[in-house]
């Protein structure tokens, strides 16, 4: 700091001299630094990878049609599809869906929810398959796209589509969704006395639920996706090999359907028994023969492979019965 | 157990753990004799030796990064392991009921990722901004550094907290039910600068923020927001962004759901129209009870839960206790917080603990004589625009039960006679 004798400057030159003195040494911010590159055309080009849901620009030269999508999507997709959630309480099916999202069960898919187009293919190219982001080319995104749609009867199995096909598909809830909540939508007033009358517990589930993880319950195990298949193929059977294998007995539909009406279906259900459970968890239902069988893989992996059901085991599968159930379903999960 | 065993708990080494292994050293034989005196009594009057007062401790250097004490091994993130199908599209959770203050510790930052955590070299990381700028730049991190940097403390919330509660209460666990929120602060460059710098153009109304991630997570943002406050962070708490956290650069976004504060940014992109990726229409869109629903619901509103007690941490006895909690808004600053032993007939002001910043979580206080009966703990925090924090009666009259995201309702804590904590939910 430089010091200024008071008594022979006058107060006015004090702060002049200072102030020149910050300018010269401190400086200011200023209004242009320019420490980044021009990005050239070919850069922006190579990075220039989104696609514009609401308008279709961006969406790539190239198409694919709804039959070359069924295979990929088989090979590529079908492994996880199903399995794949974003952990919301919900399972994401793809297709189906329709008339649900304002029941007690949504279930909120392309067909139902997605409000458009050109989002499933900015999605797919961005980030899936899951096990392998970016690996598809854009023929082939728009194959699979167009399977997904498909799926959803949103376009004709006989369907090619390319930029200006997908874009000009109009979603069946493109106008479900309201925009920009900058405002409350919820306005409570902070009361301090007497506020009501008397208090009930409405809700006191958390502590007999059992689905709380604890510090033993969470095992590397159950994770689900591996993107390899079964984990005991075919190849894995000896031919003519032990007697403990699967390839024994038959199992029947009807020593199954117990088993899965009192351990599964008390909650996977249209209308599930088990407290606490107002609608199916993930929307998946096992209360049909048909859903039973459509789902055995699922089972499977859930269940047989991974003992990640029944949560917590609360409603008590035995061993027996998982050993049972995966038998069953390694024989071709028959229901006649 | 009586008081002594209450003060000294055998895990702990306490006298005779002190005598055994002070003999086999010539200064603990030397020490051992002038002991009996004092142990022979039934209680110690004086406080126990500890240990690390007889032998040297470990050097200053034994761990050039330092981790907590194994006595604290137990304060981890954890996750719900069917929550998700697989363990990197997913979430872990903050342990708020091990935490005090404000600040959250690095390493127990709540982490969402959608493609699991990508590992990136920041010498091989570049930042763009590209679409309708004047002047499309790149940038490596070493130059992003060279700006002029602010520091600010800022919450961070995942709209998906509380997401598993709309029906009923499920989760017997404070981390559980709240821990998708963290609070750090956030050292960058405020992305007003860069903009400048790229000159976006009049008539881009909305910008694409994209993550290097296998998920390229993708978010749009209004411009107004991204003049306003938004920041381009390379630090957390002081030191370099955790991978988890977006390392080596992300968007801060204060006061809005954590998945537009775009981790490991690689792209922001200016142009006229929303973009509506797969994660604001598909996903983070809060569904309500006639079909429609909420998009781009981006400020967390106002919200606050009790820490202390909770169903991690039952009561520890009758009399005085000390309920403490977390509040935040994300529109600004948090103003009051009432707290109610009643399921809020009645409600009382908790004391705000300094600092109180705006879109930050503040810690507030509150004096409870518990007297071994049952009780219904809850907070209700108020912010400064006047937004009184909803019941969840009230929030479901306005979105029914299938929003799953942006639940900011007050939570019920049941304290039962035996001092158990349980989640409940109340008329």
């Amino acid at each position: 700091m430089f010091k200024f004798p008071k008594a022979t400057i006058p107060l006015l030159l004090v702060v002049a001299l200072a102030g020149a003195f910050v300018i010269a040494d401190a400086q200011s911010y200023p209004s242009h630094y320019g420490f980044g590159k021009p990005a050239t055309v070919a850069q922006q080009e190579a990075w220039n990878d989104d696609v514009n849901g609401l308008t279709g620009a961006g969406l790539p030269p190239g198409h694919g049609s709804v039959a070359a999508g069924q295979t990929l999507y088989e090979a590529k997709c079908a492994v996880c599809h199903g399995d794949f959630g974003e952990g919301e309480n919900r399972y994401p099916v793809l297709a189906g869906g329709n008339g649900t999202l304002t029941s007690a069960r949504p279930v909120k898919t392309v067909g139902s929810y997605w409000p458009y187009a050109p989002t499933l293919y900015d999605y797919i190219r961005r980030a899936m398959p899951f096990n392998a982001p970016g690996s598809l080319t854009n023929d082939q995104v728009y194959a699979i796209a167009a399977y997904v749609l498909n799926l959803n009867n949103l376009v004709p199995a006989n369907a090619v589509l390319d930029a200006k096909t997908l874009a000009a598909i109009k979603m069946p809830n493109r106008n479900g969704f309201i925009n920009e909540h900058l405002k409350p939508d919820v306005h409570a007033v902070a009361c301090m006395t007497n506020c009501k009358k008397s208090v009930t517990i409405t809700s006191d589930l958390a502590r007999t639920l059992g689905i709380t993880p604890n510090e033993t319950g969470s095992t590397p195990d159950e994770r689900i996706i591996t993107g390899s298949g079964p984990a005991a193929g075919p190849s894995a059977a000896p031919a003519g090999g032990s007697a403990k294998h699967v390839a024994s007995a038959p199992v029947a539909f009807s020593q199954i359907a117990p088993i899965v009406a009192q351990r599964c279906a008390v909650c996977h259900a249209a209308h599930p028994t088990e407290a606490g459970f107002s609608a199916a968890p993930m929307g998946i239902m096992l209360d049909t023969p048909a859903r039973i069988a459509a789902l055995a893989s699922k089972i499977k992996q859930q269940a047989v492979t991974s003992h990640r059901m029944p949560i917590g085991n609360m409603t008590g599968m035995t061993d027996k019965e998982r050993a049972l159930l995966g038998k069953w379903i390694d024989q071709g999960a028959k229901i006649h | 157990m009586n008081h002594d065993e209450q003060h000294n708990p055998p895990k702990k080494i306490g006298r005779l753990g002190f005598l055994a292994k002070g003999a086999t050293t010539i200064a603990g034989a030397a020490l051992a004799s002038a002991v009996p005196a004092a142990a022979a009594g039934e209680t110690n009057p004086f406080a126990p030796r500890s240990p690390g007062m007889d032998e040297l401790g470990e050097t200053v250097i034994a761990h050039p990064y330092g981790m907590p004490i194994k006595y604290e091994a137990s304060v981890i993130r954890r996750n719900v392991p069917f929550l998700t199908a697989t363990e990197e599209s997913s979430v872990s959770f903050t342990p708020l009921q091990d935490l005090d203050g404000i600040i959250t510790p690095n390493g127990l930052c709540f982490v969402r990722d959608h493609g699991g955590t990508p590992i990136i070299d920041p010498a091989e990381h570049r930042l763009m901004i590209d679409g309708l700028v004047d002047r499309p730049l790149v940038f490596t991190m070493d130059e992003l550094k060279r700006y002029p940097s602010e520091s600010h403390i800022h919450f961070t919330e995942c709209p998906a907290n509380g997401g598993m509660e709309w029906r009923g209460a499920q989760l017997q666990s404070l981390q559980f039910t709240h821990g998708m929120v963290h609070c750090c602060e956030w050292t960058g460059v405020k992305l007003s600068v860069l903009m400048k710098e790229a000159g976006v153009k009049p008539q881009a109304k909305w910008m694409l923020a994209e993550g290097a991630d296998a998920a390229a997570m993708t978010r749009s943002i209004p411009v107004w927001k991204a003049l306003d406050d938004v920041m381009v962070v390379w630090s957390q708490n002081g030191e370099r962004l955790r991978a988890s956290n977006g390392y080596p650069v992300r968007l801060i976004v204060p006061g809005w759901q954590g998945n537009v504060n775009v981790k490991w940014l690689r792209r922001l992109k200016f142009g006229e129209e929303p973009w509506m990726t797969r994660e604001e229409t598909s996903k983070y869109t809060d569904l309500l009870a006639d079909g429609k629903a909420r998009q781009f619901a981006w400020i967390i509103e106002t919200k606050s839960v009790i820490t202390s007690p909770c169903p991690e941490n039952p009561m520890k006895g009758k009399g005085f206790t000390e309920v403490t909690g977390l509040a935040w808004s994300g529109r600004g600053k948090i103003t009051r917080v009432d707290v109610s032993t009643d399921g809020g007939i009645n409600w009382h002001p908790a004391k705000l603990q300094e600092p109180v910043l705006s879109k930050c979580l503040t810690r507030f206080r509150f004096p409870w004589e518990w007297h071994g009966t049952s009780a219904l703990l809850q907070s209700r925090a108020v912010d400064e625009t006047g937004y009184v924090q909803p019941t969840l009666t009230q929030l479901r009259a306005v979105r029914g039960t299938n929003a799953i995201y942006n639940d900011n309702a007050i939570q019920t804590w049941h304290v039962n006679p035996d001092g158990k904590v349980d989640n409940v939910q109340v008329s």
